[in-house]
């Protein structure tokens, strides 16, 4: 029954997915494009028992239900251009996979499975969670209100009941649908982002070498074991790296409505984790580079920080401004949590020389990540000397890894309460995608794919 | 022809699978995911909610269960408030018991708990504490008792 409730679940958020793209006219090729499509689903998922609770309507399982359907039927009001798009991608789906991949799928498989299960089997656990969205839910489930009894407990321990509801939403929406532990939501994300990771390294270098840049991703433990651990920052890693991919793809066409579907992810992401705000502001350096070399006019510069920076402004006055400040019976007072002293930039040398120092070149950094940074900075190396101007496309991934890189610890600085132990430690998760796929955009390594192409077809020239 | 290459390409995918997985820490980890995939069998056949629960979020929920136990017993448990001394205190009397922050203890529980160090926690009506090696829960009697175990409660601080 759970695995059936899973595949209409699935179904409903691809097509709520699609319904959305299709506003954008975002076109991908079919694995990318479904999964992509769930993971927008399931964001607008995550949106709908907010909402209710923005209307004060009492958030029954009926009315989550129903809230959903509607909320399906809406973002495919143009049922025509969605049948369209199913049709086309019918007709370019590609089962076939390369033997090759064989052994990267089974690794892969294996993976997933022990996630999935551990997901599924076992309570939410990290403090986090328990003291803030889990134990919302929980109780909304049985008051119909997200406003419920936990405000009348004594919370002087935790802010976490001020994070924004995504977490909160998607737990009430599965514990309504028979997963007591509900958790089971952050599968469909690993899993949908598993395979978008892969398709997109994919069609950048050879799956021989996709494979092992999708492994290397993969096994970096501390990430691994909040694909099992339901929290913040692995859903917000997944969007934030959506939204990148985007704005890269952007400087690559120059169509707008990937600038926009950008913006929009990197609005989800900041409903995910609230500072991430911040992060989108760093990442318009990028964007003012590009319109400063390509000579736009203003009315171009308003237009693209309108369609990048709106949707991230929205979500959070919406669920941060807005639901804390006039919904939720305490209040909290987010400029008390800023750093005073912004002129003494002894704190940020400290948080930096802490990344580096902790998290990233010792030995509690590699029992965190592995030797996944170290094999990044291996493949720096050799593209700086194939080509020390690099390409474009992996200068821009590059760009947004150097802007998580020195942004984590800007945020530390400008946000003390972040710290480096958990904070930072779980926000740098947002570095990996972005690392991976500036690999995958080496010039070398797309030019030791077409060998291993020309090599392995050879025979049928 | 090409069906050998490919199939040289499936060697060296395997070989570049093995080379990653020897890497000390990936191989570790390895370990771990085949400990997670062993376990299924074992787990599979103890479905009970509970069970889960106890094994994943170990004494620091199955105490906290105790404790609220005793108060639902007594039909009480919805509207009281509980002082908790720190996970320090029963430590100290050999009781490995991580007590949970009153948000996650009402999570666990339903229970409403406060610490001794909240300004409020005069306002607690019952105190857990260890007498004889047992935790115990007792109705607060006066104010003064109340205020004399918050100073010795405070003594062990809060542990998150």
């Amino acid at each position: 029954m759970g695995l059936l409730v899973i595949l209409l679940f699935t179904l409903l958020q691809a097509l709520m997915g699609m319904g959305l793209m299709g506003f954008f006219n975002i076109r991908l090729k079919p694995a990318m494009h479904a999964s992509l499509a769930i993971l927008c689903g399931v964001m607008i998922y995550s949106c709908i028992p907010f909402l209710l609770q923005l209307a004060f309507i009492p958030i029954t399982g009926l009315n989550v239900f129903v809230a959903l359907g509607a909320a399906c039927l809406l973002l495919n009001i143009r049922y025509r251009r969605t049948l369209e798009e199913i049709k086309r991608l019918r007709g370019e789906v590609d089962l076939r996979i390369g033997i090759y991949e064989l052994p990267y799928l089974i690794v892969f498989v294996i993976i997933v499975v022990a996630s999935v299960w551990r997901c599924y089997y076992y309570p939410p656990s990290p403090r986090d969670l328990t003291s803030g969205a889990e134990v919302i839910a929980t109780y909304a489930v049985q008051e119909k209100t997200m406003i419920n009894s936990v405000f009348t407990v004594n919370l002087e321990t935790t802010n976490n009941q001020y994070k924004p509801p995504f977490v909160t939403s998607l737990q009430i929406i599965y514990k309504y649908a028979g997963f007591p532990f509900a958790q089971v939501w952050l599968s469909t994300v690993f899993i949908a982002f598993l395979v978008f990771l892969y398709q997109a390294l994919c069609q950048r270098v050879h799956p021989l070498l996709a494979g092992l840049l999708t492994l290397v991703g993969l096994a970096v433990p501390e990430m691994y074991a909040y694909t099992f651990m339901a929290l913040f920052d692995y859903s917000n890693a997944v969007y934030f790296f959506l939204g990148v991919y985007f704005l890269i793809e952007y400087f690559k066409q120059g169509r707008v409505n990937y600038l926009s579907f950008a913006g929009l992810l990197m609005g989800f992401a900041t409903y995910i984790r609230s500072e991430t705000l911040i992060l989108v502001l760093f990442m318009a350096a990028p964007l003012l580079v590009y319109l400063v070399k390509n000579r736009h006019g203003w009315k171009d510069w308003i237009g693209v920080a309108f369609r990048w920076g709106t949707p991230a402004l929205l979500f959070y006055l919406v669920s941060i401004t807005i639901y804390n400040n006039y919904y939720l019976p305490a209040k909290y007072d987010v400029g008390g949590l800023l750093n005073s002293d912004l002129l003494n930039l002894m704190p940020l040398w400290q948080r930096i020389k802490a990344v580096n120092g902790e998290l990233i070149f010792s030995k509690f950094g590699i029992d965190l990540y592995a030797y996944s940074f170290f094999f990044f900075f291996l493949v720096l190396l050799i593209d700086l000397f194939y080509n020390v101007r690099l390409n474009h496309e992996s200068r821009n991934w590059l760009l947004a890894v150097i802007i998580i890189y020195l942004g984590m610890p800007v945020l530390g600085y400008l946000l003390p309460l972040l710290d480096v132990s958990n904070s930072t430690k779980r926000g740098l998760f947002k570095i990996f995608p972005l690392m991976l796929l500036y690999m995958g955009s080496t010039g070398w390594m797309i030019q030791l794919s077409q060998k291993i192409r020309q090599w392995e077809n050879r025979a049928s020239a | 022809m090409m069906k050998n290459r490919r199939f040289l390409l499936t060697l060296i995918s395997l070989l570049l699978i093995a080379a990653f997985f020897a890497l000390p820490p990936n191989y570790q980890w390895a370990g771990k995911v085949l400990g997670y995939l062993n376990e299924i069998p074992q787990q599979s056949k103890q479905p009970s909610l509970e069970t889960r629960r106890k094994k994943r979020l170990g004494t620091s929920y199955t105490y906290s269960r105790q404790i609220a136990a005793e108060l639902e017993n007594r039909g009480i448990a919805s509207q009281v408030l509980v002082l908790m001394p720190a996970t320090t205190y029963f430590a100290k009397r050999g009781i490995t018991y991580h007590v949970p922050e009153p948000a996650v203890f009402y999570y666990y529980t339903g229970l409403k708990t406060i610490w001794p160090n909240s300004p409020h926690a005069a306002n607690a009506g019952w105190m857990v504490s260890v007498r004889n090696g047992k935790i115990v829960v007792d109705s607060v009697v006066s104010k003064e008792q109340i205020r004399d175990s918050i100073l010795v409660f405070k003594k062990w601080g809060v542990n998150l």
